[in-house]
């Protein structure tokens, strides 16, 4: 019965076909219809050419033949595991990344709002309405003689009054005083150089004495000082032409803080936000700052 | 005297300097003849630029948002905020509250690692074929209309759906990329101010030699947008970079080649470097250093950065064992990354006072001294905040801010090492002696090495050498103006000993106005014995409140201390506001080369951890400096036979 069935004809067209179709598929995987294509890079010409551009910038000269294939190939590696870290959205938990991209649309704001030149009329209104910020500072130019009160312990006074009295017929402060790397005079100068260099309100109390005489001592971090005021300037608010960079710089500034809040607030429209609760708020923590 | 009068008497003056032949000689300052100097000098020292009178403070080494660590610590703070706040604005700080300097400084190089510096597009160039699409041309006019925003919200809408004209799609490829280097330029001529304040274009090159040995420099342009745009930075990783020192050199020879432009490059934290800052084996091919290298190295690098908040490194407890203020921030525990730990034998290559001294013997070994080198401190800050002062201090980086907790924090692990938080310096300022505050003069002063650095205040120090100095100099009313007649000031040389002569040398400090007075004054001084061993000395030439020194030179009286620990406070009732002395080499022997410099060291005040325990009523443990003598060194000056 078995062997009369082992010569049947039709089982062996079946076996026989079987048999065919399973190497057939085996020898052409890319047959099964399941697969989808490759997907492809393309290293542009125009992506050579910056690739050149940037070592060419860099190094000073073009790269080699053999240096550019080495570029090509470092590009090649880096995309390919870039498209594979993001298939595996390994963006999506990274600070660093997160951070990086933040930066990116805020200077993408930055950009495309700093294009906008402002008006002649914006800028003197925005000039007025922060007068403050533009006002020039008082100015004075001095000659100062510096004297150490631990160099007189007993002749304070005297000494002082000498001194002025002899500055005030011969008024060379360079050959009088006690030693200080202070220098002796001061051209045209802010008020807040003078703070800078001798401390506290040396500054406003010698502006506050009238110029043309020597007068003092006026205190400061290091001793006291006779001083001869030259020239006085008050100070003011220059016309917008005379401080037009300074005021654009500033009306600029104000702008791209502005812009990059209103877009965000744009964009947070868009979506639907829920805060959830935190199990335990830690009190008081951030108070001292 | 009227002030016409004055007027006439400067004018006259004015007039008479014209008709002398230069203003180079700035006169003789004694007051036998000071009538006759009158005519050689003008009457204001400031005019005709003879001689700086005035010390600008600067950071070169800032970090912003744009380094790629620092924008991963969280700092938020861009390039122009850098700027401002440099300027003496007030900001908010990243984390912790609004925050401004108690004085502007002068100049400022941000100076972010020119790695990974990110690229955005630009879409508002005004390119013709963005304006050729209709969508293109249109947003264009709407955004120099002002309506930036809008525009803005429109591209991210039509990116979302797939929508955006083929036309306006930018890639990296494209030359619709602005990089950062771009905007970093950008942000130095917007806020470049001569006169008033200094922005230097600069880039830092982070060179980390495996497994984290710290090469890194700091690179200064003297040059404006139209020459530094030309080139972009050196970077480390290749193929376009390498973390060879050397590679660094050969771009910046090939950026003034191109350019006519002018360049250098500091380098920092050898403390960090493992032995590999300043060595006398190139670790690139394991062999000695060539003539070649020295020279090269001399010429781009003039200056190191030697104190930052990463530790101070003027010198080491193990290399100055006869120097008791030695250990100041010592940072010695291992490489940047602490990958590897430290050795003594590692040491002497890596600390400014030890390479000096190298650089003597190299000098003779190959006739070119490679570590001639003068000294500046700065911040190093990655928090777009140049902060060095203790009661103001905003950290390293974001995470640093001021907070209860950062004391604490660990700033690098590795190895069983750390650093900790508290171990961060408020350190430091660079202090240049220029004639005015231009990138050209501030530039041409760090090249002549006529600067110093501090651990942050801002004493006014004078450092003057010459074979005649007398002790009236130090008496007379413009000492600095004596010290220029008779001497060379900071950063110079000594050449040909005249017969029976010692160097002779002017030394000066002002406290800082705002700051703490004056406990000493000292002269460091290192040479090449007779049998080609390098010595080091020190010398106390002038100190406060009438203590003596003795006949070795020394002082061992310390000079007191009033800091109130608890309320983070000390008093000026000790120490000198002005310290100032002629001092005269008693060791002197004319056939041995030499460098001296000055170390000026205040009275002790309440280090930045103290702040922080009064402010947020903290307990710190035992281990934590909580004081500190702060201090300037000046560039060196040599002794070449």
């Amino acid at each position: 019965m078995i062997k009369s069935f082992l010569r049947e004809p039709l089982l062996h067209f079946i076996v026989l076909a079987g048999s065919l179709f399973i190497v057939w598929g085996i020898r052409n995987p890319e047959a099964t219809p399941t697969e989808p294509p490759k997907p492809k890079i393309v290293v542009s010409e125009a992506r050579i050419d910056s690739l050149i551009d940037i070592f060419a910038k860099v190094r000073q000269r073009p790269p080699t033949g053999q240096e550019l294939r080495g570029l090509i190939d470092d590009y090649l590696q880096e995309e390919i595991l870039y498209r594979e870290a993001l298939a595996m959205r390994l963006d999506e938990d990274d600070t660093i990344v997160r951070r990086r991209l933040r930066q990116k649309m805020e200077l993408f704001i930055e950009d495309i709002t700093s294009a906008a030149q402002p008006s002649e009329k914006q800028l003197e209104e925005f000039l007025q309405a922060n007068a403050d910020q533009f006002r020039v500072d008082r100015k004075m130019a001095l000659r100062q003689v510096y004297l150490d009160p631990e160099k007189h312990p007993e002749t304070f006074e005297r000494d002082v009054a000498e001194l002025k009295s002899k500055l005030n017929e011969e008024s060379d402060p360079h050959e009088y005083g006690d030693t200080t790397l202070l220098p002796a005079v001061f051209e045209l100068s802010p008020l807040s150089q003078f703070t800078q260099m001798f401390g506290g309100q040396f500054g406003s109390e010698v502006f506050a004495l009238n110029a043309g005489q020597w007068q003092g001592p006026v205190p400061s971090s290091y001793g006291a000082h006779l001083v001869f005021v030259v020239e006085k300037q008050e100070g003011r608010l220059p016309p917008l032409e005379e401080i037009r960079s300074k005021v654009e710089l500033e009306w600029f500034a104000r702008k791209r803080v502005n812009a990059k809040l209103e877009f965000y607030e744009r964009l947070r429209e868009n979506f639907e936000i829920v805060i959830e609760s935190p199990k335990e708020v830690s009190a008081g923590k951030e108070s001292a700052l | 005297m009227s002030t016409s009068r004055i007027r006439i008497v400067y004018t006259l003056t004015v007039l008479l300097v014209a008709s002398v032949a230069h203003g180079q000689d700035v006169g003789t300052a004694t007051s036998e003849n000071l009538r006759a100097v009158a005519q050689k000098r003008p009457y204001s020292p400031h005019a005709g630029g003879a001689v700086p009178t005035r010390v600008f403070w600067g950071d070169t080494h800032l970090h912003t948002s744009f380094s790629l660590d620092a924008g991963a610590f969280g700092n938020r703070l861009g390039l122009e905020e850098a700027y401002r706040f440099a300027r003496g604005e007030e900001l908010q700080s990243t984390s912790a509250g609004p925050v401004k300097l108690a004085r502007p400084l002068d100049f400022l190089v941000i100076a972010d690692h020119s790695d990974n510096m990110g690229f955005f597009p630009d879409l508002i160039a005004g390119d013709p074929a963005l304006l050729s699409d209709p969508k293109g041309r249109e947003w264009s006019e709407r955004i120099k209309a002002g309506e930036g925003v809008g525009v803005a919200l429109e591209v991210i809408d039509l990116f979302s759906r797939g929508k955006i004209p083929p036309k306006l799609i930018y890639y990296p490829d494209t030359k619709m990329y602005r990089t950062a280097w771009e905007r970093t330029i950008q942000a130095a001529e917007k806020y470049n101010e001569p006169g008033r304040f200094t922005a230097f274009i600069g880039y830092e090159w982070t060179s980390q030699v495996p497994p984290g040995q710290n090469l890194h420099r700091v690179v200064v342009y003297r040059d404006g947008a139209d020459k530094a745009k030309q080139t972009v930075p050196a970077t480390t990783y290749p193929p376009q970079g390498s973390s060879d020192p050397e590679f660094l050199w050969k771009l910046l020879q090939q950026y003034e080649d191109k350019t006519g432009g002018d360049v250098l490059a500091i380098p920092h934290n050898g403390n960090l470097s493992n032995g590999l800052m300043f060595p006398i084996i190139n670790h690139v091919d394991r062999k000695p250093l060539t003539k070649q290298y020295a020279t090269t190295r001399s010429k781009w690098e003039p200056l190191v950065e030697a104190t930052q908040m990463k530790g101070d490194g003027e010198t080491h407890p193990f290399l100055s064992p006869n120097d008791e203020f030695a250990d100041f921030g010592t940072w010695d525990k291992g490489n940047l990354n602490l990958s590897e730990l430290k050795t003594k034998e590692m040491l002497q290559y890596e600390y400014v006072r030890s390479a000096l001294k190298t650089g003597l013997k190299l000098q003779q070994e190959l006739g070119v001294n490679p570590y001639k080198f003068g000294l500046i401190g700065s911040t190093d800050s990655h928090t777009s905040l140049s902060t060095a002062d203790e009661d103001n201090f905003f950290g390293k980086h974001a995470g640093s801010e001021p907070s209860p907790e950062r004391y604490a924090h660990p700033f690098m692990k590795g190895s069983g090492a750390e650093f900790k938080g508290w171990e961060t310096l408020a350190s430091g300022y660079a202090a240049v002696w220029a004639k005015e505050n231009t990138r050209e003069a501030i530039f041409d002063a760090m090249e002549r090495k006529e600067v110093y650095g501090t651990t942050g205040p801002r004493m006014t120090v004078r450092f003057f050498a010459g074979w005649d100095f007398q002790p009236a100099d130090a008496s007379s009313r413009q000492p600095a103006v004596i010290g220029y007649q008779k001497g060379v000031p900071m950063g110079g040389d000594l050449a040909k000993a005249p017969q029976g002569k010692a160097p002779t040398f002017l030394v000066a400090a002002l406290k800082d106005p705002i700051g703490a007075n004056l406990d000493r004054l000292q002269v460091i001084k290192g040479w090449v014995d007779k049998s080609g061993k390098l010595q080091e000395r020190l010398y106390d030439v002038a100190v406060s409140g009438g203590r003596q020194i003795g006949a070795d030179g020394r002082c061992k009286t310390p000079v007191g201390n009033t800091v109130d620990v608890k309320n983070a406070t000390w008093s000026n009732t000790i120490g000198n506001t002005e310290l100032i002395t002629v001092w005269k080499d008693p060791d002197f022997d004319p056939a041995l080369s030499a460098f001296y410099y000055l170390r000026v060291l205040e009275i002790p005040t309440p280090r930045w951890t103290a702040y922080d325990a009064k402010y947020y009523g903290l307990k710190l443990p035992a281990e934590i400096p909580l004081e500190q003598q702060e201090r300037a060194y000046t560039s060196p000056i040599w002794y070449t036979p």
